[in-house]
This record gives C-alpha cells, sequence and structure tokens, in this order.
C-alpha cells in the first residue's frame, strides 16, 4: 500500500444527497406546478412548520444511532407547552419557565437514559411508557383543556422573522448545526456511534457505555424541551394533545435522512432534509389541492421509496467491493 | 456390518488452505465412529461437508446406498444425517416439546395437535432411556446437557439415522457426560450410527466402536478402539513437524511488565501470571478451560474479579475496560466481529475508537490527528483498504484483525491479550499476525497468545502456560515444547477436576 | 328570539317531567339513579361545559352521575371499550355522544336490551334503538352559519363573489358532516357565486390545522371567507390568520366557542362563531335521562337544542353571555 487517498467522501454523504435529491426534485415539480410554492412567504411557513419535528428529529437521530429510540418526545414536547403555558400564565418570568420547563423535559430524558441503562431495558419500551406517562400528565396539569391567555410575545416570537426567515427556523438551524458539530466532531458523538455498532466491541474498547446511553437520551429530552417550548410559541397557547404526530414524523424524518433502527447510521443534516422533506410534502398537496388522503399515502411512499433506494445503493457497493 | 455412510476421495480447497485432501471414511450402522483431530485438522469442514454446508470440490459420499456428489441441509435431513452442535441451536424460549418438534409439528388444518406432540415426545424419550426431561420446560431453564437431550430429540424426530455429535461434552459436568453416554449407547441399540467429535480422548475411549485420526485436513489412521491407547491416538494427531516456525530469536526478554496475583472470577480459579517485556507467552487450553474469562479479569471487563494485578509494579484498580488503556492494556477479542470491531463504521474510526481522549481537546476530536494516526498505522501494519473511509466488514478477517492491533497500537498499548487472533484467518495472513505479535513484543512490549491452535503457540511463544478446568495446570518453556506435553496438561484429570 | 323560545320550551318540559317523576311513588327513588355519562373527548372546552351542565343537573335532582371520556376524539376505540365497561356495571341510564356513527351501535343496543336507558348528545348513531337524542340541528346551524358569512362578506366587498375555503376537522364525523352539509347548502342558497377553492382536513390537531391554514392561504392568495367547522380547526384558523399577518382581512367564521375562539372574535381576527348550546344539552340530557328511568313515556326521539351565532356585536350582551360563558351564568341555577 503506497498511497492512502487522504480524502474521501463517506457513504453517509451519499446518502444525504440522495435525500437532498429527491428534495430538490419536490421543489422543482413544485415550483412549475404551483406558482405559490418558490415564494418567500411559502418557504418561510414551509420551515417554521418544518422547525419543531425538526428541532425534535434531531434528538431522535441521536438515540436512534445508538440502536436506540426515544417514543416520548411529541408528548414530552406537549406537556413542556402546557407547563410553560401554566407557568407563564400564573405570572412566572417568562426566561425562568422556559429554563423550567426546559429541566422538565431534561428529566425526562435522564429517566430514559437510566431506565434503559440501569434496567437494561429496551428503548422501545422504556420510551413507550414515558410517552405515555408524559402525555398523561399534560392532560392533568391542563385539566383536559386547551390553555389560552398566553402574552403577546410569544405569538410575535413565533411569527417573527429574524434574516429573513423565521425565528423558530432559525432556532431549528441551532440545533442542526450544533447536532451535527457535536456528532461528527466530539468524542461524544464518536462514541455514540460506537455504542450503535456493537455495544461490546464499545465497551471492550474503553468506551464508557452508560454516559454515552444517558447522553443521548437526555439530549433528546431537551431538545423536545426546545420543541414544546417552539410549540407554544406557534400556537400561542397550551395544547395537551398537541405532539402526538412527532414523534412518528421525528423518526420519518431521522430515516428518510439515512438513519438504520439497527444502529450506527445516520447524521443531523440528513435528518433535517428528511423533516423538510415531510414538510414540503405536506405542503405541496395543499397547494396543489390534492385531496388530503393522499398526503399520508404519498408520505408513506416516500418513507420507503427513500430508504429503499438506499438499501439498494449500498448492496450494490457492498458487492462491488466485495467481488 | 452394514455401511450407512461412506466418504470417498473427497477433497475441499478454501483459498489457501487445503481443508479436506482425499478422505476417505466410513461408518457403519449402529457403531460409534470417533473422529479426533487438533483444531484445524479439519473435522469440522468434513461434518459441514457430510450435513451439506459445504459443498466438496471431489469426491463422493455414498449414503444408504446413494451416491451424493454435493449434498443440501434439506436433503440431508431428509436422508437421515443431523449433527448435534457444541452451541446447540434451539429456540431458547420455547419448551421442550415445541422444540422438539419445531418445524414439523404434528397439525390438522393449521392447528397443533399439541397432544399428540406431547406422546410423541415421551415416546421418543423412552425410546433413548431418558425420561427425566420436562416437557413443559423452557428450553432457557435447563442444563446444557438437558438441552443436549432436547437437541437429540429433535433428531430422532427427524428419524435420523445417522446422528453427528461435535464437542457435544465441552462445557458438561462428569455426571452429565455420564448421562449423555447412556444415552448415546441407547441409540446405538436402536441400530443409529454416531459421528462423534471429541477432544476429550479418554471419552472415546469409553463410547467409541472405531476412531478415526484426522491431521491437516487428511486421515491419518483409523484404528478399532480395542486395538489403540492414548498415547498412540497423541502422537498420531500431532506427528508432524511444525513448519510454521516464526520464532524471533531476536527479541529481548526484560523486566516484569504485567504480574497477577490470585485471580479468581465465576470461571478461573487462584490464576497468578507474569509477563515481561519482549515475550510472548501462550495461553493454551481447551474450549471451556476459562482462557477468555481469564483475559477478560485482567482488562477489567469481569466485574466478578477478584486478585491483584501489577501492571510495571503497580498496582491498578481496574474496575472496567474504560481505565484499561490508561494502564497500556489491550484486549484483541476471540469475536473480534462482535467485540472487536464497529463494523458499520470506518477503518479510520475503528483505529481510533479507544484513544480518542488522546487525540481531543475540550472534548472536539482533532480531524487532522485522527487521519494522520490512522493512515501512518495503516501504512506500518499494511493494512489492506483502499482508503480510511472503508467499512470494516468489508475487509478480510485479517486485515480486520489488523485493525484491532491498530486500535490498541493507537493507544500506545504496552500488553497485548490477544484471544485467538489468528481464528477464521488464511495461512498467509496469519504469518502476517505472528511477525505482529512479534514486532510488538520487540518494541518493548508483551503478548499473551490465547490459542487452540498448538502449533502456532509452538511457534512463536517463549512459554506456553496451559489451562485446565479454570486454573492454571502448568507452564512448559520452550525447550520442552512438544505437543504431548501440552495436551497432557490440557486434558489431564478432567473428569476428576469435574466431580 | 327563536332560541330562547327553545330554551323556555325545554324548561316547560322539563318541567312537566318533573312533576311526572315525582307523582310515581313507587318507581326508583331518584336519589338511587345512576347515570353514566359518557362524551368524546376531555381535551375541549366545549365537552367541559357539557358535563358542565350535567354535573348541575345533577346535583339539582341529587342523582349520581359518573364522567368518562377518551383522551382524543379520534380515539374510537376508546369510547367503545368505555361504554361495553359502563354497560357491564349496569347502571339506569347512560348518556352518550357518539364519536362515530357506526361503531358504537351494538353497545347502545345492547345497553338497550338489559334495560340501560340510553340518551344520545350531540351526534347521532346509526340506529334508532335509544331513548332521546338531543342535539344540535347541525345541518340547520351550518345553514344559519353561511346565511351571516354571506352577510359578512356583501358587508365588506359589497358582493357576494370571489374564493372561499373551508376546512373540516376530522374525516367521518357525523355532526362535522352535517355542519359542512349545511354550511354548503347554505352557500347555494344565499351566496352561489362564491367559489370554494380549498378544503382541508385537520386530523382534529390544532397544530396541523394551522399549518394547513398557512398553506391554503399561500395557495389561495386572494380569498375572501374561510370557514371552520370546529374549534379545533377553528383555533387553528385564527392562529394561521396571526401568523399569516391576515388577520382582518378576509371574512373568517367558525364553529364553538373555546377561551381562544372567543378571544379571536373579540379581537376581530373570527368575525362570526356558530355556538351550539352545550350547556343546555348537557343539563337536558340528565332529565331526559332520569325521566326515561322513572317511566316517563312519550319523550320525544330528537330534542333541537338550538344554536346562536355570536358576533363581536352581540358577544356581551347578557344573551350573548349566558352562551359563551355557559358556567359562569348558569352558576347559581336551582
Amino acid at each position: 500500500m503506497n498511497e492512502i487517498p487522504k480524502k474521501k467522501f463517506s457513504f453517509q454523504f451519499n446518502t444525504q444527497t440522495l435525500v437532498f435529491i429527491v428534495l430538490i426534485a419536490l421543489w422543482t415539480f413544485l415550483s412549475i406546478t404551483s406558482s405559490h410554492f418558490f415564494n418567500i412567504n411559502n418557504i418561510r411557513n414551509l420551515f417554521s412548520q418544518e422547525a419543531i419535528v425538526g428541532v425534535l428529529a434531531v434528538g431522535q437521530l441521536y438515540t436512534i444511532i445508538t440502536a436506540g429510540i426515544d417514543l416520548s418526545v411529541g408528548t414530552v414536547a406537549a406537556l413542556t407547552n402546557v407547563v410553560l403555558t401554566l407557568l407563564v400564565i400564573n405570572g412566572v418570568p417568562i426566561p425562568l419557565a422556559i429554563i423550567l420547563t426546559l429541566l422538565l423535559a431534561t428529566g425526562f430524558g435522564v429517566a430514559n437514559g437510566a431506565i434503559i441503562y440501569e434496567l437494561n431495558m429496551p428503548p422501545f419500551i422504556v420510551t413507550l411508557g414515558t410517552m405515555s406517562i408524559a402525555a398523561g400528565a399534560a392532560l392533568l396539569i391542563s385539566g383536559g383543556t386547551n390553555i389560552s391567555g398566553l402574552p403577546i410575545s410569544f405569538s410575535s416570537f413565533g411569527s417573527g422573522i429574524f434574516l429573513g426567515m423565521p425565528n423558530l427556523f432559525w432556532l431549528l438551524i441551532i440545533a442542526v448545526v450544533g447536532g451535527e458539530i457535536v456528532l461528527r466532531f466530539s468524542r461524544f458523538g464518536k462514541y455514540v456511534y460506537a455504542v450503535g455498532s456493537s455495544v461490546e466491541a464499545a465497551r471492550l474498547s474503553g468506551v464508557n457505555v452508560r454516559k454515552v446511553i444517558y447522553g443521548v437520551y437526555i439530549l433528546s429530552g431537551f431538545l423536545a424541551g426546545v420543541g414544546g417550548v417552539m410549540l407554544t410559541a406557534r400556537l400561542w397557547m397550551g395544547v395537551p394533545t398537541a405532539g402526538a404526530d412527532y414523534n412518528l414524523n421525528s423518526i420519518a424524518a431521522a430515516a428518510i435522512g439515512g438513519a438504520s433502527l439497527f444502529g450506527a447510521q445516520g447524521t443531523v443534516i440528513g435528518a433535517f432534509l428528511g423533516a423538510i422533506v415531510m414538510s414540503t410534502i405536506y405542503n405541496g398537496t395543499v397547494l396543489l389541492n390534492v385531496n388530503p388522503f393522499w398526503q399520508e399515502i404519498i408520505v408513506g411512499v416516500l418513507i420507503i421509496g427513500t430508504v429503499a433506494l438506499d438499501q439498494i445503493k449500498k448492496r450494490q457497493k457492498y458487492t462491488y467491493t466485495k467481488k | 456390518m452394514e455401511k450407512v455412510l461412506e466418504v470417498k476421495n473427497v477433497s475441499k480447497e478454501f483459498p489457501g488452505v487445503k481443508a479436506l485432501e482425499n478422505i476417505s471414511f466410513d461408518l457403519y450402522k449402529g457403531e460409534v465412529h470417533a473422529i479426533v483431530g487438533e483444531n484445524g485438522a479439519g473435522k469440522s469442514t468434513l461434518i459441514k461437508t457430510l450435513t451439506g454446508a459445504y459443498v466438496p470440490d471431489k469426491g463422493e459420499i455414498i449414503i444408504f446406498g446413494n451416491r451424493y456428489e454435493k449434498l443440501e441441509p434439506i436433503l440431508t435431513q431428509k436422508i437421515g444425517v443431523t449433527a448435534v452442535y457444541q452451541e446447540m441451536v434451539l429456540a431458547n424460549d420455547l419448551n421442550v416439546a415445541d422444540n422438539v418438534f419445531l418445524g414439523i409439528e404434528p397439525s390438522k388444518s393449521g392447528f397443533i395437535k399439541n397432544a399428540e406432540k406431547v406422546t410423541k415426545v415421551i415416546e421418543l424419550m423412552k425410546s433413548i432411556g431418558y425420561e427425566g426431561l420436562p416437557i413443559d420446560a423452557i428450553v432457557r431453564s435447563l442444563s446444557t446437557a438437558q438441552q443436549g437431550v432436547v437437541a437429540i430429540l429433535r433428531a430422532l424426530s427427524r428419524n435420523a439415522k445417522i446422528i453427528i455429535f461435535d464437542e457435544p461434552t465441552a462445557s458438561l459436568s462428569s455426571k452429565e457426560v455420564d448421562v449423555l453416554f447412556k444415552v448415546i449407547d441407547n441409540l446405538k441399540k436402536r441400530d443409529i450410527s454416531i459421528i462423534y467429535i471429541s477432544h476429550r480422548l479418554e471419552e472415546i475411549f469409553r463410547i467409541a466402536n472405531r476412531v478415526t485420526v484426522m491431521k491437516d485436513g487428511k486421515v491419518v489412521d483409523t484404528k478399532d478402539i480395542n486395538s489403540t491407547n492414548v498415547n498412540e491416538l497423541i502422537k498420531m494427531m500431532v506427528g508432524r513437524n511444525v513448519s510454521n516456525d516464526f520464532y524471533d530469536q531476536s527479541r529481548k526478554i526484560g523486566t516484569e511488565i504485567l504480574r497477577c496475583e490470585n485471580i479468581n472470577n465465576y470461571k478461573v480459579r487462584n490464576i497468578s501470571l507474569s509477563l515481561k517485556s519482549g515475550e510472548i507467552v501462550g495461553l493454551y487450553g481447551l474450549i471451556g478451560s476459562g482462557r477468555t474469562e481469564l483475559a477478560m479479569s485482567i482488562f477489567g471487563a469481569d466485574k466478578s474479579t477478584s486478585g491483584d494485578i501489577y501492571i510495571e509494579g503497580k498496582k491498578t484498580h481496574l474496575k472496567s475496560p474504560e481505565g484499561a488503556s490508561r494502564y497500556r492494556l489491550s484486549y484483541l477479542p476471540e469475536d473480534r466481529r462482535r467485540q472487536g470491531l464497529a463494523l458499520q463504521l470506518s477503518v479510520r474510526f475503528n483505529i481510533n475508537i479507544a484513544s480518542y481522549k488522546k487525540i481531543s481537546n475540550f472534548g472536539f476530536v482533532s480531524m487532522k490527528k485522527e487521519r494522520l494516526v490512522s493512515a501512518d498505522l495503516v501504512k506500518a501494519l499494511g493494512i489492506k483498504t483502499p482508503n480510511l473511509s472503508q467499512i470494516v466488514s468489508n475487509l478480510s478477517g485479517g486485515t480486520q484483525q489488523k485493525v484491532v492491533v491498530a486500535k490498541w497500537l493507537a493507544a500506545n498499548s504496552k500488553i497485548f491479550l490477544m484471544d485467538e487472533p489468528t481464528v477464521g484467518i488464511d495461512v498467509g495472513a496469519k504469518a502476517e499476525i505472528y511477525n505482529l505479535a512479534n514486532q510488538l513484543a520487540k518494541s518493548g512490549g508483551t503478548v499473551l497468545f490465547i490459542s487452540s491452535y498448538m502449533p502456532e503457540l509452538m511457534g512463536i511463544c517463549d512459554r506456553i502456560l496451559v489451562m485446565n478446568d479454570g486454573k492454571i495446570a502448568g507452564e512448559v518453556k520452550r525447550q520442552n515444547f512438544s505437543e504431548e506435553n501440552i495436551l497432557s496438561l490440557a486434558i489431564k484429570n478432567q473428569r476428576e477436576a469435574n466431580v | 328570539m327563536k332560541k330562547w323560545k327553545i330554551l323556555l320550551l325545554s324548561f316547560l318540559i322539563g318541567g312537566l317531567l318533573l312533576i311526572g317523576v315525582t307523582s310515581f311513588a313507587e318507581t326508583k327513588p331518584v336519589k338511587s339513579i345512576s347515570i353514566f355519562f359518557i362524551v368524546k373527548a376531555s381535551n375541549s372546552f366545549y365537552w367541559q361545559i357539557v358535563m358542565n351542565g350535567a354535573q348541575l343537573a345533577a346535583k339539582n335532582l341529587g342523582v349520581q352521575i359518573t364522567f368518562q371520556e377518551a383522551l382524543a376524539e379520534s380515539d374510537v376505540a376508546k369510547q367503545v371499550s368505555i361504554l361495553n365497561d359502563a354497560i357491564a356495571l349496569h347502571p339506569d341510564a347512560i348518556i352518550i355522544s357518539p364519536t362515530v356513527a357506526d361503531a358504537l351501535v351494538p353497545g347502545i343496543e345492547q345497553a338497550m336490551s338489559q334495560g340501560i336507558k340510553v340518551i344520545l348528545i350531540d351526534s347521532a348513531a346509526n340506529t334508532q334503538d335509544y331513548v332521546s337524542f338531543l342535539s344540535t340541528n347541525n345541518v340547520q346551524a351550518g345553514k344559519t352559519l353561511a346565511k351571516e358569512f354571506v352577510d359578512l362578506i356583501v358587508a365588506k366587498y359589497g358582493k357576494a363573489e370571489g374564493n372561499i375555503a373551508y376546512m373540516t376537522s376530522m374525516a367521518g364525523v357525523g355532526s362535522l358532516s352535517q355542519r359542512d352539509q349545511g354550511f354548503l347548502e347554505g352557500l347555494k342558497e344565499y351566496g352561489p357565486n362564491l367559489k370554494i377553492v380549498a378544503h382541508q382536513y385537520a386530523s382534529n390537531a390544532i397544530d396541523t390545522a394551522t399549518t394547513n391554514w398557512e398553506n391554503i392561504f399561500t395557495a389561495n392568495p386572494n380569498l375572501v371567507g374561510v370557514f371552520a367547522d370546529n374549534n379545533v380547526t377553528g383555533d387553528g384558523l385564527a392562529r394561521a390568520l396571526q401568523l399569516s399577518n391576515m388577520a382582518g382581512k378576509l371574512v373568517a367564521v367558525a364553529f364553538d366557542n373555546d377561551p381562544a375562539e372567543i378571544d379571536a372574535l373579540s379581537s376581530g381576527v373570527l368575525q362570526a362563531l356558530q355556538i351550539q348550546q352545550p350547556w343546555i344539552m348537557g343539563y337536558w340530557s340528565v332529565f331526559y335521562a332520569v325521566s326515561a328511568v322513572e317511566g316517563v313515556g312519550g319523550l320525544p326521539k330528537n330534542v333541537d337544542t338550538g344554536a346562536f351565532i355570536a358576533t363581536k356585536a352581540n358577544m356581551n350582551t347578557p344573551e350573548g353571555q349566558a352562551i359563551l360563558n355557559p358556567i359562569e351564568f348558569h352558576k347559581n341555577w336551582k
């Protein structure tokens, strides 16, 4: 071996490229078929509609890379939304209220991590449980009703625009950029992949598996809290049943973006693109006045299609190098 | 006597290895025919050929008078050949009856006839003279021997006429062995023919009618059990020149680096050993003798460990592998694909995984150092990869093993606990691993080379520690190396030890 | 006022029933009557009001009442199992608002066959096997809202012409289909030149409704009016109007009256709310249930509990308050 090529893009980049191509295709198609699609206001709408699922998908992605899953993100976001609304309405200063609710959401992450690692339970079951607990708590605390009466500042933050793009979108960008940097360049990020590839190999290589498991669920819980705060700004009220769709949508976003539920694969950028793809479909079907029931079908086909394309591509590559 | 099975001039070649060379072998109705030989002698390949897992390159197999050039697993089941493997392939969470009839459940319009199933299992149990098996019990809750019986029942439920046992007693206690042998006796009486593979020679004298010795993919001889003895078998098994001599005279043995005193865990008892710099020490023992468990304890990966470990004179307090790299201690696991590598990730990642702490600031990894470290090691060890981003699952076994070594070199390790580092690696790559071990020792490190393949240990080690039933049965110095010496330590007193 | 007539009539009927109840000495004592009250979902203000009415009625009559509901209106299976549990406990009467028209039918018929009196409220079930059905005539309510809608458009634009859009909160819900049907009928009658250019669903979730309304506004920049057929789509509509800076730029009407909608009405984001009288519905359903248990004959099969259009102009009148803040308004009712 004389030459070691200095740098070559990893296959993950290719997966993202694939999603990116799908996205460009969708956008091109919609720009041609609807005069309203490629319009600054619509793009802003699309991005703020995507923002919450996108933020949850970042946390979700971390758990998925460890071959885990966090089914509780959506209802933790809803609980955060309700608690934040109640705190603010009852006179707690907004910054303090936000900190307290983020702590609450992070607490759910700690609980998920602790139960999964210490009791060695499957993440699917554990987070299914905490999902239900958070949903119930949101209803209990709110008395089952929507709570309105938030100060106008929440509303204006939710509809506000900064540097041409919605505030909520900038929060998503912070989460995505931060998430990608940590995942790609930090030691913790490396260990997340290592644990997802093989817990035993990671442990025998000196990785502290406990820290990694706690870390990803705490991050996911914290981001669910951020999503909940964003939800509060977007809806301008506390809605205990909001967020029911977010669990599966965040998983779908990660999967479309190239994450494997078997672990060790996926990138934040991919999940981000996946979330945009999904929002685009919801947006596009309304713009084109497609029968709304087709939305779900199209999303389903897209999830399977994108992941299948990715698999086919990988298999070709595999057999290519093997022979 | 009627021949039920005959193997004629079968050869099978893998890239770089002649696994079977002109093998001829036969089996009579109702006899136990033992096959013995060292690891790598070709026993497993022969079995896999008989069960249809491998297709022979040459030769033919005659079963019940029918000639086959190749067999397939489904076909062999149909004609009545079944193997009962060392790790029983049972559905652990189903009960005994379910397991016995898995796939061939007596049923009527899609519904399983449970009563009939139970009756049939009881009949089968009677026929082998073993009725102590709780039919409703979940297989996981049974002892290893009982699980073996379930596997036998499963074979019988499929009308097996020929049963192959591969190391069935490796993890059984002597009482359990007695149970198994009683069952085998009953099988014999029912005219079922048995191929029996074991390292434990004295067992063979208890149950076999004939024994075939294999070595280097060839049959040395087939003997009537009454016309031979243990010593003759051992001689036949090992009687060859060790051609692969990789011993490096230029290694300088220096000061003690690792000393273990009275290591105990759930498997090993009172182990004390010492490794010096520049030294390669072999650790031999049969499967189940506790070699891996000992390595895990030294590496801090076994929570049940007690005893003291000194590294360069300092007492360590390793509670998890996390701290091991600080002591420049490394472990190359036996199952490298599952335990040694992050298979879906890149070469670069795998080389750096144990040393990210070293190349990061404030928790962030220096991409440049990550690349340089891995590039250097890829070059130094001659790791054959198209680029650093190559996913390791696509590499060959030998290259993968080098990646594992590189991982620990990156972590600056000095003490290398290598657990079966050459398993599943072709001959050429094996040589590279031996040379690598020599290099590691030469540069001031020390290697504990765990292997069940004696020639390789004799080829490179300064001395060989032999484990037997969780204890070190003895040490053989290089000048006294002989397979007889080592093997007798490894299999001596097996029966007594188990009682 | 039509609504007040209905209310008065209801009082009269109720009074008669009460007399009937007390005059049958040998029947079951009122105090020991137990009623199961199964609403669609707990998380809506609408059902809170219904339950408040029922609660007060039960308190006034001295009967035992147990409330049960699924967490979300879309959870049909849960409501079916709640009904089955209720039947197993064999109360004297069950008051239920079926989430969908078909799934609850077997349970309702089973209850009736076991002598449990079933009163339906709000939404119909595909069976005739019940005592009484108290509801808003949704078709009628949709129609009158359409008239108000057209009037508002004419007031704003001078003519009933242009593009409009509407949103159904959830597919397959009887009361919503009827509202939509009535609204569409009303449009044909009062504003045949208004053109429907978009129709969406919202899986009964406010965030989905908000998103879909935003997208509708984008796709159809020159809408003159929009209609939301319940509080979820109404909340989403109000929120989307704010987020898109469209509040007041077109005519927006909705059904129901949860606090966010009332807020939107008073701040001019929404121009009219068609409000049912859930409080009355809840209150009277208990009276009907008790009457049926006591064997009062001739109870009407279908009872329209009426609807009321609230606008910014009438929302602060006492009449408006009785409808908009029924719990507060009826607090001291005896």
